[in-house]
């Protein structure tokens, strides 16, 4: 085999790996993301419920 | 390298018989590649640490970037570190198979140190420690490459527990694989300048023969004539476009041999009779030895005809058209680089072998016995696939005309030492005739006692036995340089006129030229009655028998 057939080969080696990595990045930006939506939407849910017991009051003063 | 000028210094190295010269160009030759050879693997290293560099400075997704959001939504890094710890494995996992990847695609002697212990470790952390781990030394003392095999984990691994099912044991094929690598470590060694541990290691340096002209005209002229008939045939081919560049070598080396009986040769002088025991000695040498040198030569000639069948060399144009495997554009991207005359090299042997019936189209085309390596002779075609023979049949068609060349030029030789050896039977011959003993020079006086016995031998009544002439080939020619003639020739030529038989044409050149002292004799013959008591001095009466009884070989007057 010979060099250029061997460099081909490592291109090939890198441009699978990198691509294989690019995939599980874009996973882990989705979980990460995910994880932020859920937090953030948490936090709504915890700033509506805040909203809704000040309401509440209000209405009962 | 620029080829096509190193190939005009050669072929004028070559013109010039300036061993010198070519020893030189062979050298410079030797030394740019393996300049190239060094700068092929460099560019491999370079792009392989390239690619790892590339690699681990994938940079990935940064969860530092996403704490302060996640702080701020009432999230902990710990939680976010838990939720990616298995995305986490299965990213550090694939940068590892990559490294792994990447480390493997670079042939195993041509892999740093630093490179095969990062491949070791990037296996023991995946947690695929290698089927077989090797430790190799090599030996300077041997010269030799030693392995340490340790086979503990290679049944663990599926494909090879197949591989071990359907064909050899799987140690067989590790070994195999190692008897290569030892194989090109120790060719390396043996020609890398890097490895030569001193001078004496280096390849012999090239030497070639220049023709020989055989002292035997008769052995030239027929090697005149067979070199003229090679010739015609070669340039009939070419003229009628079926010529190839091997043939036009071969023309050009036919010219060159025919040229080298245009020099002036060697004259040879006539051998002096006294020297006749001398040259009749050597003779019997210079025989044998030519007898032995025909054996030496023939040996020679297969033996060289063998090992360049084993170790051919393969030119860019033989390797480019047997890469039958990619396309043009890839031939062309690829024809400068050198290395290829080397990768060709394995694919010419394994071609002429199968060629000669040696090998079958399987054992031409096959893989090599790891599974990632080539085959022995730089293919990995599997065993199963359908048309390999047709794959075989055209990677050999590509190495056919090399072949044949190889084939034609070494049996050119062998054919043209049989024709000379054919001939070796002419020196024998001239052995012979030097070998017979030349007529004793006889004094012209003779005792008086002889004188009866004289006259016995040449009575007219006596029936000569002598029906040819009795002159040898030595003393015609002794007689035609300087004209000198024994008296016993005389005696026997004056003897034949007096009985009346014919005489030769060496004879009669002699009676020509030594008319007055056969005559003389003639006449002594004559007066049979009255023979004088001493023919040399005491015959004072006959002024002709006088003068040719003064000396003992007589010069010609005419010659």
């Amino acid at each position: 085999m010979d060099p250029d057939e061997i460099i081909k080969k490592i291109e090939q080696a890198y441009e699978s790996a990198i691509k294989e990595l690019d995939l599980l990045d874009k996973e882990k930006r989705g979980i990460i993301a995910g994880y932020i939506k859920e937090l953030e939407a948490r936090k709504i849910e915890e700033i509506r419920e805040q909203l809704r017991v000040l309401s509440s009051n209000t209405v009962q003063n | 390298m620029d080829y096509a000028e190193q190939l005009q210094k050669i072929n004028q190295a070559k013109e010039a018989g300036n061993a010198a010269d070519l020893e030189s160009i062979r050298y410079s030759v030797e030394q740019d590649r393996l300049l190239e050879e060094n700068m092929g693997n460099t560019m491999v290293l370079m792009a392989a640490e390239k690619a790892l560099e590339k690699l681990g400075s994938h940079t990935g997704v940064s969860t530092s970037a996403s704490f302060d959001q996640i702080t701020r939504t009432g999230g902990t890094p710990d939680d976010v570190t838990a939720l990616t710890a298995g995305i986490d494995d299965q990213i550090n996992k694939s940068e590892l198979k990559g490294r792994i990847t990447i480390l493997s695609a670079i042939p195993e002697n041509m892999r740093t140190t630093a490179q095969q212990q990062e491949l070791a470790e990037a296996h023991t952390r995946l947690g695929t420690t290698p089927e077989v781990t090797i430790k190799s030394s090599y030996v300077p003392t041997s010269k030799k490459m030693e392995y340490d095999f340790d086979f503990s984990k290679a049944n663990e691994l599926p494909d090879y527990a197949q591989m071990a099912k359907n064909g050899p044991s799987y140690q067989e094929l590790a070994n195999g694989t190692m008897e290569n690598y030892a194989g090109n470590m120790e060719s390396q060694i043996a020609s890398g300048s890097s490895l030569w541990d001193t001078p004496t290691d280096a390849p012999e340096p090239m030497t070639f023969s220049a023709p020989t002209q055989s002292p035997n005209e008769d052995i030239n002229k027929f090697h005149k004539n067979y070199l003229k008939q090679q010739i015609d045939t070669v340039s009939k081919r070419i003229s009628e476009g079926s010529g190839t560049e091997a043939d036009l070598e071969r023309g050009m080396d036919l010219e060159n041999r025919l040229a080298e009986y245009s020099k002036p040769k060697v004259e040879v002088t006539i051998p002096q009779v006294e020297d006749n025991e001398n040259v009749v000695e050597n003779n019997n040498e210079d025989v044998e030895s030519t007898e032995q040198s025909f054996e030496e030569q023939k040996e020679a000639i297969q033996a060289a005809w063998e090992q360049e069948l084993e170790n051919p060399d393969v030119d860019m144009e033989t390797y480019i058209n047997s890469r039958n495997d990619i396309s043009d554009e890839a031939k062309l991207r690829i024809i400068d680089s050198k290395e290829n005359e080397t990768a060709g090299k394995p694919r010419a042997i394994g071609a002429f072998k199968y060629l000669a019936g040696k090998i079958s189209a399987e054992e031409f085309m096959a893989p090599g016995k790891h599974e990632f390596g080539d085959g022995t002779y730089g293919f990995r075609y599997k065993r199963t696939m359908p048309n390999l023979k047709q794959y075989a049949d055209q990677y050999a068609a590509a190495f056919k005309p090399l072949y044949d060349k190889i084939n034609t030029k070494y049996q050119d030789q062998l054919d043209e030492l049989e024709v000379t050896e054919s001939y070796a039977d002419r020196p024998t011959q001239a052995k012979e005739i030097l070998a017979t003993p030349p007529p004793i020079p006889q004094q012209f006086s003779v005792p008086e006692a002889d004188a009866s016995s004289i006259l016995e031998q040449n009575t007219v009544n006596k029936p000569s036995v002598e029906n040819s002439s009795n002159i040898t080939p030595l003393e015609f020619n002794a007689f035609i340089d300087s004209g000198i003639v024994s008296f016993e020739l005389l005696k026997s030529i004056a003897n034949k006129i007096k009985i009346g038989e014919k005489l030769t044409q060496e004879e009669l050149a002699i009676h020509a030229a030594k008319t007055v002292e056969i005559e003389g004799l003639l006449r002594i013959y004559k007066e049979d009655a009255t023979i004088p008591s001493n023919v040399r001095t005491e015959s004072k009466t006959n002024e002709d028998t006088k003068k040719t009884t003064s000396e003992d070989f007589l010069p010609a007057r005419a010659a």
